[in-house]
């Protein structure tokens, strides 16, 4: 699908995606929480053979809406011995990096027929960052802050536990979940993440998660494993089922949030599904093709790739919903085991053999450009010739 | 890919370190896995032979003499690195045996020490070889990292964790001065590499620029910390004092290897601009001798009286380094810097033997319930252990530089280094504070020889062979390159 | 003459210095750690200014990610650190404040004087900038790069060398042995059940 580039004077359309694409995912997120609220309940509660909302709107849809007004106009406490700056300045962190996390992520991608009749296609993502996965990778390891924050500005005994599980929690998944990034990095041999789903293009041979497409690469089991050493993590890193120890409500009331009500507690959820989003954007663009199609099928080209995109993401929104509904809490060690001596040691072995496979088999650069009389980094980095001349 | 030739000489140049953090981790591993904390003397002699394959390569080295270089400019491959490499793996062998000896006497016998006390060691010597700061201050935290653990490694006495403590902020401290220094020096000289620091400023005229001289003032300070010079010494007597015996001889030793070559490195690269600097190093080389040596004659305990003595020799190591820019005197080119820097080597392997010997005898004498440190442990010694009264006595007599011993020919070769190099006001003080000092080591000798036991005999240790070997050792050297100083030069290559 | 770049530079620099004097200022230890965050994220925009994109993310990533959460959790764990009537000053301080304004002034007097050489190539774009500095990573900074993983292996070693549990002693004899008295009490008690 070929849209014209219609411009108005000096604007045109592909000058103004980025801003599109910042509304949208901003408007996504922040509009589509609700619905994923409803969409988890009614699927737990399917499994578990109840109703689950039902009396909102059709089917219980406006339930999560009608419980986001409650919340809004509730009195918002605040406890007496609690750190007032810290403590409302936590729920606040805990959106914003998830927020911001949206902003390095492509998730469609359109074609613009440009004035000279040429046909460009164009990523739609609002800062299409050289180093966008680092970016993401960068301000999702910030969320930390505000859960570490809550829990310790409530001066709660509970709350603190929870603060302090999620901080080592989250510090110790993180470093398995980079291993495994960098490892689709190095498959996908760039940092940007439209390069990134672009290498992805073809058939879902083609996937990161797949991949044992000879021409190209072929890494078959290895990115499987990468690609679920990073599922793990990210389930981690968001602080959900089966790794929701931050909130255990049975040891810890409601962990790091107990002391926190109304639209406070409202932004915390916000965070929560909003961190879950991003997450599963980047596991779709790393490892399961974007907005590419599984295969080439003639019934199926028209559809936009923003909606393939949508889809993985609902998939994995499933996965988040199913593993909560199965899945007992992890015990605190066995989550620490499981982190350290075992995901991480798999983790860096598979970044080993993916290199290696690449070095040998797939080497994109020639290999004069490895060799290049390492040029240092000019400008900043270079040790520049003396003034007077040197020898 | 770079060429095979240079990749083999980059590797032929770290292959000595290489081999002590194989060995280290070989150790690390291999206690938890293979022989399971079961055989507790296997950890030592891994050791030991790490060290002596890495001393066979190192002495192997090609292109030494050519004054080439590896990886890039940062690393010298050039007889300092090579000399000072040899007396630190000297100073790991003979603190390994004390080791040996002492963890088990102490029942602290775990593998970590070795594996620590290997990687410090590869620190040092990239120290000691570093043509670049960065590598400089990476191989100064290496060695700084290991040595704040081995002091705190008895962790169930409130000294030693109190001297770890100690030792760490106040290394981090000193660190943080030094990379200081070296980002303003890299400022003013848009380089870290020490050839290329020469280059330019041996290149550009005029005055140096405050950024530079404030840098370079940093840099003294870093490297000050690390050597314990007067007045960044405060640390020294309280961490010699609480670290486990065998841990203090190591320290004493390869940090002050690391340290003085690191500076012989870096002055010698500062040589352009030596007025600016010069009077400083003076100023300190004084106020170490005296300071040092003043603060020594007071202290009741041989460990912190070994303490104050080694800031009493970083002074006297201090005066070569102030013979170091006298390139030319009066006019004449002098040989003075290689004397400097040949002097300040021989009394480093000097102070290596004398004073890890005399902690060696510490070690020889300590056992489970008895930390010998108080000149009051020593009283009688000469009666309940001859060998161990007269091996101290010839230490104490070494340091004190009496000849014919080998602290006496360090001393004389650093003094003539000096008067060559018209640094003759820091000689006479070198001379003076050495008479001094000869005061306080005296006593020790006194106490050993003349003055009756009061206490009931301590248990016998459990274990003796290591500290043995390693008294042995450092008398033998002690005295025969005392006789023949030529002797080690002939060994290490070292010398004109 | 005043470039552009100072309106994005002022307002960062200032916030840093403001967060920094912030860190030390704070009474509250926690907050003195959540003052840092501002003070590094500020730093990065620095970095951002200077079209060094890879350190804003390296800086976020390692100093705001990583190393800020480990001091905040170090501090969560250490004693005394919750009571905020603790006194987290030092009685140097009027010692201490002129010193650092000489040295800060010091210091930024030296350097807005030195005589920088000018730049002589424009900085590589994003993409270059990346590629260049890992080349230099494994290329003119081999060594250094590789050293540096040798300190972490020894600081590693060294923390859990100091933090690993010792073995524990045998357990001390109790004082009084209250055995027999529970016996006896026991005993008393019994008798007592059957005379009932």
């Amino acid at each position: 699908m070929v849209i014209q580039n219609y411009s108005l004077g000096p604007i045109d359309l592909a000058s103004i995606i980025p801003y599109v694409a910042m509304g949208t995912i901003l408007g996504f997120i922040l509009l589509i929480v609700p619905f994923v609220i409803w969409f988890e309940r009614v699927v737990i509660a399917l499994m578990q053979d109840r109703l689950g909302p039902n009396r909102v709107g059709p089917r219980g849809l406006l339930q999560t809406i009608a419980d986001g007004v409650k919340l809004f106009f509730k009195e918002d406490l605040e406890p007496a011995a609690v750190d007032r700056s810290l403590y409302y300045m936590a729920p606040v962190l805990a959106l914003i990096p998830a927020l911001a996390a949206g902003a390095a992520l492509p998730f469609a991608s359109i074609s613009l027929r440009m004035a000279d009749g040429s046909v460009k296609s164009l990523p739609l993502v609002a800062g299409n960052v050289n180093i966008g996965i680092l970016f993401i990778l960068a301000l999702s390891s910030l969320q930390v802050y505000g859960i570490v924050l809550a829990g310790w500005a409530s001066n709660n005994k509970y709350s603190l536990l929870g603060g302090l599980r999620s901080s080592a929690q989250m510090i110790s998944y993180e470093l398995p979940m980079s291993l495994a990034i960098l490892t689709g990095i190095l498959m996908s041999g760039s940092l940007n993440l439209v390069d990134v789903v672009n290498s992805q293009a073809g058939s879902i041979l083609d996937w990161n998660f797949f991949k044992l497409n000879p021409a190209t690469g072929f890494f078959f089991p290895l990115g499987l494993i990468a690609g679920m050493i990073y599922l793990v993590a990210m389930v981690a890193e968001t602080n959900r089922a089966p790794f929701d120890l931050p909130e255990a409500e049975s040891e810890l009331i409601a962990g790091f949030h107990t002391e926190y009500s109304s639209m406070k507690f409202a932004m915390f959820f916000m965070g929560e599904y909003a961190s879950m989003l991003v997450v599963s954007g980047i596991a779709t663009a790393l490892w399961f093709g974007g907005w590419h199609a599984p295969f080439d099928f003639v019934l199926w080209n028209w559809i936009p790739g923003g909606i393939w995109f949508l889809a993985k993401l609902t998939f994995f929104i499933g996965v988040y919903v199913w593993l909560r509904a199965t899945l007992p809490r992890l015990r605190y060690d066995a989550l620490m085991n499981i982190g350290w001596k075992r995901l991480l040691p798999l983790s860096i072995v598979v970044l080993f053999a993916v290199a290696t496979v690449d070095a040998f088999f797939f080497t994109k650069d020639t290999p004069a450009a490895i060799s290049a009389p390492a040029t240092p980094p000019s400008g900043t980095l270079t040790p520049m010739a003396a003034p007077g001349g040197g020898q | 890919m770079p060429d095979k030739s240079v990749i083999i000489g980059d590797m032929q140049a770290i292959l000595p370190m290489i081999v002590l953090w194989v060995t280290a981790s070989v150790i690390a591993l291999g206690d938890v896995s293979l022989w399971k904390r079961g055989n507790k003397a296997i950890n030592p002699l891994l050791a030991i032979v790490g060290v002596l394959v890495a001393f066979k390569f190192l002495v192997n080295t090609p292109r030494v003499a050519s004054g080439a270089t590896a990886f890039a400019k940062s690393l010298a491959i050039d007889p300092l690195g090579q000399i000072s490499g040899i007396a630190l793996l000297v100073t790991a062998v003979l603190s390994i045996l004390l080791a040996w000896t002492y963890l088990k006497n102490r029942g602290l016998d775990h593998a970590e020490y070795y594996v620590l006390l290997l990687l410090s060691l590869t620190g040092a010597m990239m120290m000691a070889s570093a043509n670049d700061l960065i590598v400089l201050f990476l191989g100064l935290e290496i060695l700084s990292f290991g040595l704040y653990v081995m002091a705190g490694f008895a962790r169930t006495e409130e000294r030693s964790e109190e001297a770890s403590v100690k030792y760490f902020l106040l290394g981090a401290f000193g660190s943080a001065f030094l990379l200081y220094g070296i980002a303003l020096v890299y400022g003013a000289t848009q380089s870290t590499n020490l050839e290329q620091i020469r280059a330019t400023l041996s290149s550009s005229s005029g005055a140096p620029g405050p950024m530079l001289l404030a840098g370079i003032g940093l840099l003294i300070v870093g490297l000050g910390f690390k050597a314990a010079i007067v007045p960044f010494h405060q640390w020294t007597p309280d961490v010699y004092e609480g670290a486990p015996t065998a841990a203090t001889a190591y320290m004493a030793g390869a940090a002050k290897i690391g340290a003085f070559a690191a500076m012989l490195r870096v002055f010698g690269a500062l040589t352009p601009v030596a007025a600016s600097w010069l009077p400083a190093i003076q100023i300190l080389a004084i106020v170490t001798m005296v300071f040092g040596n003043l603060l020594a004659v007071t202290q009741t305990n041989v460990k912190r009286l070994l303490a104050y003595s080694s800031i009493a020799h970083a002074g006297y190591l201090l005066v070569a380094i102030a013979a170091l820019p006298s390139e030319t005197v009066n006019g004449i080119a002098s040989n003075a810097p290689d004397l400097a820097v040949g002097g300040a080597l021989f009394y480093l392997f000097a102070y290596v033997f004398m004073t890890l010997g005399a902690f060696g005898v510490l070690v020889y004498l300590s056992s489970k319930g008895r930390d010998v440190q108080h000149v009051n442990d020593l009283r009688g010694l000469a009666k309940r252990e001859p060998a161990a009264a007269y091996a101290m006595m010839f230490f104490m007599l070494s340091l004190g530089g009496i000849p014919p011993t080998m602290g006496f020919m360090g001393k004389w070769q650093i003094f003539y280094a000096a008067v060559t190099g018209q640094q003759i006001m820091l000689a006479i003080v070198m001379a003076l504070t050495s008479a001094m000092a000869v005061y306080y080591y005296l006593r020790v000798v006194w106490v050993m020889c003349f003055e009756e036991t009061t206490e009931a005999a301590a248990p016998e240790p459990v274990a003796r062979t290591g500290a043995m070997a390693a008294i042995m050792l450092a008398a033998a050297a002690t005295i025969v390159f005392g006789i023949a100083p030529n002797l080690l030069n002939a060994i290490t290559g070292m010398g004109p | 003459m005043i470039s552009p770049s100072i309106f994005v530079f002022a307002p960062l620099a200032s916030a840093a210095l403001f967060t920094a004097l912030m860190v030390v200022r704070s009474r509250n230890v926690i907050h003195a750690g959540y003052w840092l965050l501002p003070c590094l994220l500020a730093v990065a925009g620095l970095f951002g200014s200077l079209e060094a994109h890879f350190f804003v993310v390296v800086q976020i990533l390692i100093y705001a990610g990583a190393i800020l959460i480990l001091i905040l959790f170090a501090l969560m764990l250490t004693r005394d650190v919750m009571d905020p009537k603790q006194r987290q000053t030092t009685k140097f301080a009027p010692l201490a404040v002129p010193l650092c304004i000489f040295v800060g002034l010091g210091g930024a007097l030296m350097m807005a004087r030195a005589p920088w050489p000018a730049i002589q190539a424009a900085a590589p774009g994003p993409a270059e900038q990346t590629k260049a500095l890992g080349l230099g990573l494994i290329g003119d900074y081999a060594l250094p790069f590789e050293v540096a993983s040798l300190i972490l292996l020894a600081a590693l070693i060294g923390a859990i060398c100091l933090a690993k549990a010792e073995k524990e002693p045998a357990a001390p004899e109790p004082v009084i042995d209250l055995r027999g008295e529970i016996e006896l009490e026991e005993s008393v008690s019994a008798g007592a059940a059957d005379g009932h």
